[in-house]
């Protein structure tokens, strides 16, 4: 059967239909919708046009995202890279560090969420009782306009890091040992090690790192919804939080939908950029 | 050499505890009776500052809720891992070694599956479930879980199909082994460390994942990320002995997993994915 190999990829293809082509085609249509007696009736842009206005919410919750996004993927990738080079150093031991670190991610987000708000809760918490003790005075974190955006990305940072910890440390883990000894030999500084040896060559994952890692976070919602539900007066309502809103608390699916193919259309140009340059990586290498 | 040594063991401690102390601050919580873990000021030692009780996890352990949405969560990620994998690592071993035309397309939409925010397909599925009569179903929420891995799958695995040297398959192939067989006995067990780094990693994204089981499923059939949350805090009181109780034991199957996963992460995810 020459033709049999596509069967192989079959079930991916009805895959890509169920879970891509028919959700966007469906969100498509919906945002061109009004919803009149519980049905979506065909309007024509309305919504478009309400949403993406310059003075309509929808812009503060992209800013928020954006600033989310950035600013969590941009720390969790250094953070988790700098981790792992530093346990990769300590041969002793370095199974029981890499287990404990692990441990944030075993937690589920959502109950993240609940545990950091009962920890940085302003009258219950542990973490105002330290600070008080030491003198600094009560921090507002989830329930204070300034500080709730903060806060959320701190939780996020502690639950994302050792994602990508786990990742650059296996990688580190395979690299050659045999260029490190020749570079040992010659009396390469640590720094220079890194730069002209570790770094280039786990360049293609840290992109991968980065386009998990950011894909993830800009949808993300679990953490913000179980800290804040988009409060305090709004300043944590990324994107997904108002697509909920909408969709579920409010019923209203062609705002959602809006959102939602605003989203995805943003994140797909993108990615199609950084995903080439992967491909092009891996090219490279054959 | 020592110096380097000391500050590196320093921001280790430091970093080890910035990671560890809200997991820690969880489970000295859930020693204490309730009305003692809302205490102010917070108390720290236990047996100084108060008497340690098991009592919020016999409380946990016991209430059907718990019990029933652990099997749930089991039932989800098992399941739709496992229809992930069932779907995903014939696509990878296809787009990696069998030629397939618009592989790159191919490979491409199923990462734009990832990149789907939950909304885009929470919504119509609502609708779609509901007409078919699976809305609020398990079988629901295990479809609708699926795209969590579906992509991490592929991606990896056929990153792991590329590495394995072609001379092994063509030296079958010039034996006369059909393509499936060289698959099945050449290919998939070279491969078997990747297949279990995303068989957890996919596991792992299942078990925490909130929000569509929310939406699609019911109180009958919520796992426990939907439930532990919002089980233990009424509007009125909150159970703080007792969520907490529950987070840590939510914790715990996954660690079992880690663990018996953890030599074929570290091998799968780096042979996958770095030269």
């Amino acid at each position: 059967m020459k033709r049999g190999r596509y069967l192989y990829v079959l079930p991916a293809i009805l895959f890509i239909v169920v879970f891509l082509v028919f959700p966007l085609v469906y969100n498509i249509y919906a945002s061109f919708c009004t919803i009149r007696v519980n049905e979506l009736v065909l309007t024509g842009g309305q919504k478009w046009v309400n949403m993406l206005s310059l003075d309509s919410f929808f812009w503060h919750a992209f800013k928020y995202s954006a600033t989310f996004t950035l600013v969590v993927v941009s720390i969790e990738v250094v953070l988790g890279l700098g981790i792992a080079l530093l346990i990769h150093d300590y041969k002793k031991g370095q199974g029981l560090w890499y287990a404990l670190l692990l441990l944030p991610l075993a937690c589920i987000p959502s109950i993240t969420g609940v545990n950091f708000k009962m920890m940085l809760d302003p009258l219950y918490g542990i973490v105002n009782h330290i600070l008080g003790t030491v003198g600094v005075g009560t921090i507002d974190f989830f329930t204070g306009a300034n500080t709730a955006m903060a806060s959320i990305i701190l939780t996020d940072i502690w639950q994302w890091t050792p994602f990508c910890f786990v990742i650059f440390f296996a990688a580190i883990s395979a690299l050659p040992k045999s260029i490190y000894e020749a570079a040992e030999v010659q009396g390469t500084s640590m720094w220079k090690k890194f730069r002209y040896i570790t770094l280039p060559l786990i360049k293609p994952l840290i992109y991968i790192v980065l386009v998990l890692r950011g894909l993830y976070a800009f949808k993300s919602f679990s953490i913000i919804w179980a800290t804040t539900h988009g409060g305090p007066i709004r300043v944590t309502s990324t994107l997904p939080v108002q697509a909920y809103k909408y969709a579920i608390r409010w019923g209203k699916t062609p705002e959602a939908a809006v959102i939602g193919i605003f989203m995805f259309f943003f994140v797909f140009v993108i990615c199609l950029y950084l995903s080439k340059m992967i491909v092009r990586s891996w090219r490279r290498e054959r | 050499m020592n110096k380097k040594r000391l500050v590196g063991g320093v921001l280790l401690t430091i970093l080890l505890f910035i990671f560890l102390t809200p997991i820690f601050w969880m489970i000295i919580q859930s020693f204490k009776e309730s009305a003692v873990a809302s205490s102010v000021p917070p108390k720290l030692i236990p047996w100084v500052d108060f008497k340690p009780t098991m009592g919020n996890y016999i409380s946990v352990l016991s209430a059907p809720v718990f019990i029933n949405s652990f099997i749930n969560s089991v039932i989800i990620s098992l399941s739709s891992v496992g229809i992930s994998l069932a779907m995903g690592i014939p696509a990878a071993y296809a787009l990696a070694r069998l030629n397939i035309s618009h592989a790159d397309d191919i490979r491409f939409m199923i990462l734009t599956t990832w990149m789907m925010p939950a909304i885009i397909l929470a919504v119509p599925f609502i609708i779609w479930f509901r007409y078919i009569g699976l809305l609020g179903s398990l079988l629901g929420e295990i479809i609708a879980c699926v795209p969590l891995s579906f992509a991490i799958v592929v991606w990896v695995m056929e990153s792991f199909f590329r590495k394995i040297p072609t001379s092994l398959e063509e030296a079958a192939q010039l034996e006369g082994c059909s393509r499936f067989k060289i698959f099945r006995k050449i290919s998939l067990p070279l491969a078997r460390s990747g297949v279990i780094a995303v068989a957890t990693l996919g596991f792992l994204f299942s078990w925490m994942e909130t929000l569509f089981p929310l939406i699609i499923g019911s109180s009958r059939t919520f796992p426990l990320s939907v439930t532990v949350p919002s089980e233990y805090s009424p509007v009125t009181s909150v159970l703080w002995g007792e969520i907490n109780a529950a987070g840590i034991l939510t914790i715990i199957p996954v660690i079992i997993v880690i663990i018996i996963a953890r030599k074929y992460i570290a091998t799968g995810l780096s042979f996958g994915v770095t030269k």
